[in-house]
């Protein structure tokens, strides 16, 4: 019977503590948008591919996205072909949860080379650039309430070549600042081929408008090398950040100490509860 | 057990904060099966098993419903970079995936799944009322198999899902069809006129839970359906956007309810016909006011827009009539396509009822735009199956297909085990009551009109409530009139002619009370002359009344408004425009509904018996069994 009453109680709580949670900050979309580039030069004796490509604007109500792709095969004289393939993109969606975003940065550039006589080498380059503008907004909380902000993320890059001496370098770059360009939180990766994670935790609060700025890099420079006859190599870097934003109330100090409260007419009632047995 | 539902309902919370199903296992490691296709764009990548069990094609879950395109780019750019470091894809193939996702268009739309219905008056067991109605648990029954293949989807009803029901909801308070309807798990129902028979409390009561301040057949639901055992009321929302409390201006339920699909809003507008306060009993909507249906939602829409809402479904009890299958709108009229045209151009999809017709129409709009708009006949015998599709990057609807399925009866439609132990509960009940036998009747007496609008089972009705009121005491009437649509089903046949009180009360089922007044020979003629469409406030078709015997009278329809009628006599004698005559109609009537104005004047009130108690007394006192007589009361010219 006790621990029923007890138990009661601490799901009351629970549920007061909740009830402040709820009524607490969203984050809006306000504005922002997504930039990006591929540019790739590779040759085979002599003959060079080379493409510019751009990141298209996808973006929609609540969500920023852009993406961007290329896909060319071009046959050489007097055999052999040079393909490369490139998938770039990155997004921002506040739609599914009124209290956070999703956000992803990521690319994948693959180079194939059927050929023979000798591979000139190549230089391939990607940049992805998301900008956000996210308002903390509250329903029933007053302008200035404070709320905390939560970032957090995996990122993951691989890098692979079956013949020619590469280079890669692949680094993303998570900026957040507040009003008056103060960076409130930020990070910086990874080391090519490796991955990382990261979790930042920053004060805000309700009304503030926080730029949110994630940009990606991801570079591939092959040597030359002489090729065999019918030789074929695949040459590819891919990377690739998940990550979601989030804010929560910051409960007020008469809750603090209305759970306390709680907790320690738990502990009474426990004790009461075992000296009586 | 509780644990393992715990878990599951955790599990299941997960599966759609991921907003991908669970996969299980289902494939060989190693295997290959064909190649992965995304939409309907085929991709020249192996569909290959991974060490799992699961396949390159199940992981992308490009079936599963998706927000927005960031949505599912941004799963399939994940899920393919795990595969690619496990080696279940090589980076070439994942570069071709990642191209052809973006090419596919997954995720620019979502189709969403509204399935609606609309004046199901508590037509919960199959058959009660007439063999045509299927019964709550087949309409379960399509329901749950159209939601089970649409992980997007929203049930709605567009009114009269209460009121004028048959005994086994009516004589429970309708509260068993509010029970039925939480199990089914619909969203959101429209108010209609009927909600308000029994007044603003006593919906508020169905909205809300609690038992009937003195009615002994409140709260006798199963335990699972109560709520502290009691009533537990609406697990949906009534919505009522065109009905204020005249003293405060608010609207006295939600005017609109919102329902997210994945980021994508869609609002429901919810609203009566503004004629409500005509149609039913001025108690009943004392204290509120009824406002214009397309003003009101044209109002809405701002304040939807300012919510970053676009997709509007207005959910409306008003209607039309058309002609032809259910999938056609031939020749619609009635007042739906006058709000129709004055709707706002953000409006994507009308929902309608009332008039207990089905027809799917495009009918313009203020800009002259075709808007989709259905009505599922009635009593849960149709509903309508319609697709939405959203464009994710707008949130605005690009387009509505519409089907007004046929629920079945019998062996047609199974009936859904999770809904016949409530139907069974109640009919259970009602046993006792429903069976009791109140007298004979010597063949089938219908409520069919002739072409005068005189109906066998009017005359009868009308009959019953002259002899309830006739004698010294009780009114000394010489006439009583009845309202058409009080008479909700025919009076069927049984055995040996006996009439039970369920038959009677499917006929009668509003317990409304006789009042006796006495009416001008001239107010006699004005009540008569306002039966006829557009004439003293009528609405939009006649409502022929039912007249005792004794009384007669003819018409020319096609006479202009108050010189119709003519020829009235009274036993034998013409009535005298300036004498004075008791006259009995039912509460409803007395009170001016059905825009009988007119009644409202009548002096020297008299109230009365329950209806279906006078009816029950007049078959009581004719022994030999109530026979149909030959409608000859009213002559049409």
């Amino acid at each position: 019977m006790t621990m029923n009453f007890s138990k009661t109680l601490l799901a009351t709580l629970l549920a007061t503590l909740g009830a402040t949670a709820a009524q607490a900050a969203t984050l809006s979309l306000v504005s922002g948008s997504v930039n990006g580039s591929l540019a790739v030069l590779a040759g085979v004796n002599d003959q060079a591919v080379a493409v510019d490509a751009g990141i298209d604007d996808l973006s929609g109500s609540g969500y920023l996205l852009g993406a961007g792709g290329n896909d060319v095969s071009q046959t050489l004289t007097p055999a052999g072909t040079l393909t490369h393939l490139w998938s770039a993109s990155a997004s921002l969606d506040t739609t599914l949860n009124p209290a956070s975003a999703a956000f992803q940065a990521g690319s994948i550039s693959v180079l194939g080379v059927d050929a023979a006589g000798r591979f000139d080498g190549s230089d391939d380059s990607t940049t992805v650039l998301l900008e956000a503008e996210l308002a903390i907004l509250s329903t029933g909380e007053a302008e200035g309430s404070a709320v905390q902000v939560d970032v957090s993320g995996v990122a993951d890059a691989l890098f692979a070549s079956t013949g020619p001496d590469v280079q890669a370098l692949t680094t993303f770059d998570l900026v957040v600042r507040g009003a008056d360009s103060r960076i409130l939180g930020s990070w910086q990766g990874l080391p090519a081929g490796g991955s990382g994670s990261f979790s930042l935790r920053f004060q805000s609060q309700i009304g503030q408008v926080l730029s949110f700025s994630l940009s990606h890099y991801s570079s591939l420079m092959a040597d030359g090398l002489a090729l065999g006859a019918g030789a074929s190599h695949t040459l590819e870097a891919s990377a690739l950040l998940d990550g979601q934003i989030s804010v929560s109330a910051v409960p007020e100090p008469e809750t603090y100490a209305l759970f306390l409260a709680g907790l320690a007419a738990i502990g009474l009632l426990q004790r009461r509860s075992r000296s009586a047995h | 057990m509780r644990k393992t539902l715990a878990a599951l309902a955790v599990t299941s919370l997960l599966s759609l904060l991921a907003a991908a199903p669970a996969q299980a296992a289902s494939c060989s490691p190693g295997s290959v099966d064909g190649t992965v296709l995304l939409g309907s764009l085929a991709t020249a990548v192996p569909n290959r098993c991974g060490a799992d069990g699961v396949s390159v094609d199940d992981r992308i879950a490009d079936e599963s419903p998706w927000g927005n395109q960031a949505a599912f780019l941004s799963h399939i750019t994940s899920v393919t970079m795990a595969m690619q470091r496990s080696g279940q894809l090589k980076p070439i193939e994942r570069a071709r995936l990642l191209l052809a996702a973006r090419q596919s268009a997954i995720g620019t739309t979502l189709k969403v799944k509204l399935i609606t219905f609309n004046d199901f008056h508590g037509t919960l067991k199959a058959g009660e009322g007439s063999s045509s109605n299927p019964g709550v648990a087949r309409l379960s029954t399509r329901i749950q198999a159209l939601k089970a293949a649409n992980a997007m989807h929203a049930v709605v009803s567009a009114g009269d899902m209460i009121g004028a029901s048959p005994l086994t909801s009516a004589l429970f308070k309708d509260e068993p069809t509010i029970e039925a309807m939480n199990r089914i798990g619909i969203d959101f129902n429209a108010v209609g006129n009927h909600e308000f028979d029994e007044g603003k409390a006593e919906l508020l009561r169905m909205q809300r839970g609690g038992n009937h301040p003195s009615d002994p057949y409140s709260g006798l639901g199963l335990p699972q359906d109560q709520r502290n055992g009691h009533f537990a009321g609406a697990r949906f929302d009534f919505l009522a956007a065109n009905v204020t409390e005249a003293s405060t201006g608010k609207t006295l339920l939600p005017a609109y309810g919102v329902k997210d699909f994945l980021g994508n809003k869609v609002a429901f507008i919810g609203m009566t016909l503004e004629g409500t306060p005509t149609i039913v009993s001025p108690s009943g909507v004392a204290g509120l006011q009824f406002a214009d249906e397309a003003d009101t939602v044209n109002a809405l829409i701002p304040q939807l827009r300012a919510l970053g809402i676009k997709s509007v479904v207005v959910l409306i009890h008003e209607g039309g009539f058309g002609s032809g299958s259910l999938a056609s709108c031939s020749g619609v009229s009635g007042p739906i396509v006058d709000i129709v045209a004055r709707l706002d151009a953000e409006v994507d999809l009308v929902v309608t009822g009332h008039t207990h017709q089905a027809y799917n129409c495009l009918l313009n709009n203020r800009d002259g735009k075709p808007v989709r708009v259905t009505s599922s006949g009635q009593y849960a015998r149709n509903l309508g199956d319609i697709d939405l599709t959203i464009d994710t990057r707008s949130k605005d609807v690009s387009a509505v297909a519409a089907t007004i399925l046929t629920t079945g009866t019998g062996a047609t439609t199974a009936e859904d085990p999770a809904l016949t132990d409530l139907v069974a509960h109640y009919d259970s009940l009602a046993a006792v009551p429903k069976a009791r036998v109140i007298g004979t009747i010597t063949q089938a007496i219908s409520r069919n009109n002739n072409a005068a609008g005189e109906s066998a089972l009017g005359d009868v009705i009308a009959d019953a409530q002259l002899a309830a009121t006739r004698d010294a005491g009780t009114g000394q009437a010489v006439v009583a009139f009845m309202n058409p649509g009080g008479i909700r089903a025919d009076l069927p046949f049984n055995a040996g002619g006996l009439v039970t009180y369920g038959d009677a009360f499917t006929v009668q089922p509003f317990g409304n009370s006789l009042v006796t007044m006495t009416l001008t020979g001239a107010q006699i003629k004005t009540l008569l002359e306002t039966q006829f469409s557009g004439c003293n406030g009528q609405g939009g078709f006649n409502r022929i009344l039912q007249v005792s015997a004794g009384f007669q009278y003819a018409y020319s329809a096609a006479g202009a408004c108050n010189s119709r009628v003519v020829a009235m006599t009274l036993n034998g004698a013409a009535v005298d425009p300036a004498a004075a005559y008791r006259v009995t109609v039912n509460s409803f009537l007395a009170d001016g509904g059905d825009a009988f104005g007119v009644l409202v004047q009548g002096s020297q009130r008299l109230g009365g018996a329950v209806d279906l108690d006078a009816f029950e007394a007049y078959l009581l006192a004719t022994p030999g069994g109530v026979a149909p007589g030959p409608q000859n009361r009213i002559v049409k010219q």
